[in-house]
């Protein structure tokens, strides 16, 4: 049968044959295999970092490096914080100790014997110094003197001197009016507390 | 034969012709999955011989899709690209049909990084005789067949590989192979004698 040799090359068919002839041109002739490329095993000569090694590798770098820096400012901000707090503590205190000792009042004695209170017009002086106590802070503010040391820098260093403590305090005239008015009117008022009391001393 | 023989012969025919037709290739199987396992282990000689065993049918599959000029190159990167893979095969007994995936792929691939080129004709260089032409002919009408019978035909014709050979080796059905090589066979005759 013809179909047999096209099937299992069983039997005898000419043409087929000649076809095979033929196309013999064309058959593989390359009968050595390709030279295989080399398997490499990466752990044999020790670790060499394979992709993904190295992307897990940055990617921990890179947290690591963000979870300092956020553990960097955390504190950075907390000694911001610490020291604001510690000023206004600081400016507090010395608002709080800041204490006028005043001189006692001397109220005329005429007016301990008037009756009736009478207000009376305080003499005041134009420029009237008083002093005033003020409380040296163990922890010194940051002061003009400081100030001054950096603009002496920038101008001449010799020419700026430092402030004096002093502790005359210079009142402008309208406080001084105040203060005098504010005097006029604790003695009236103590006056009459003192009035009010030998009246009721006398009716007890 | 025994009752339960007949009743397997009577309600699984196919299993049983199956049965009959893997029988004589399952040695042949087996030696094929102690040949990828000797691959796998590194011995060259393996890799010798599983080359001379299955480039024909490589050179075959490729011959009837790439140009000549083209073909044994690519089937070098199919045995690199194979043996480089090789230990990703599941089924070591389906190296072969495995391997003729491998070569139909990197034929398609082939056309893919090159654009379509027309193939000059053997004409233009060789003038040595007419047998040269007249083959050339053949194989240029069996290339302008459908891909199925021209793959058949080239393995049967250009390769010298008997029919169930080829169905061993591509993994196809004994009967597709053989539909393939008479509808092939046909049409290669009437194209043969319309130009004649």
């Amino acid at each position: 049968m013809k179909e047999d040799y096209l099937w299992d090359k069983t039997g005898k068919d000419s043409e087929i044959e000649k076809l095979e002839n033929s196309l013999q041109a064309f058959r593989s002739t390359n009968t050595t295999p390709p030279a295989l490329p080399a398997k490499t095993f990466a752990f044999d000569k020790g670790f060499v970092p394979t992709k993904t090694a190295r992307r897990s590798f940055q990617f921990a770098f890179a947290a690591f490096a963000s979870l300092a820096l956020v553990i960097i400012s955390i504190g950075v901000f907390q000694i911001v914080r610490t020291d604001d707090q510690d000023l206004a503590q600081n400016s507090a205190e010395q608002m709080s100790n800041k204490t006028i000792v005043e001189k006692p009042i001397s109220v005329p004695e005429e007016s301990k014997e008037i009756s009736e209170p009478t207000i009376t017009k305080a003499k005041f002086t134009a420029k009237r110094q008083i002093k005033r106590r003020v409380v040296k802070d163990k922890k010194q503010v940051p002061t003009k003197i400081s100030d001054n040391k950096t603009i002496a820098k920038d101008i001449k260093p010799k020419v700026v001197k430092p402030e004096q403590k002093s502790e005359t305090v210079i009142l402008t005239e309208e406080e001084q009016y105040a203060y005098d008015q504010l005097m006029t009117a604790l003695a009236i008022t103590s006056s009459k507390l003192k009035l009010v009391k030998d009246k009721v001393q006398g009716l007890e | 034969m025994s009752e339960s023989g007949i009743i397997q012969n009577i309600f699984f025919p196919a299993r049983r012709k199956k049965q009959s037709a893997s029988s004589p290739a399952n040695g042949k199987s087996k030696d094929e999955a102690m040949l990828v396992e000797r691959v796998c282990a590194g011995d060259k000689g393996a890799f010798d011989e599983f080359y001379k065993k299955l480039s024909p049918m490589v050179h075959g599959i490729i011959l009837s899709r790439v140009p000549r000029d083209e073909v044994d190159d690519i089937v070098q990167e199919v045995f690199i690209t194979a043996y480089e893979k090789l230990h990703t095969l599941r089924d070591k007994n389906a190296v072969s049909p495995w391997i003729a995936r491998i070569a139909r792929n990197n034929a398609v691939e082939f056309y893919r990084r090159n654009k379509p080129t027309e193939e000059l004709s053997e004409n233009l260089s060789h003038n040595n005789g007419n047998s040269k032409n007249e083959a050339q002919e053949i194989l240029d009408a069996i290339r302008a067949m459908p891909e199925t019978y021209r793959e058949t035909l080239i393995l049967r014709l250009v390769e010298g590989m008997t029919g169930p050979e080829i169905a061993e080796q591509t993994g196809l059905k004994h009967e597709s192979v053989r539909v393939n090589l008479h509808r092939g066979m046909k049409m290669l005759r009437e194209k043969l004698e319309i130009k004649e």
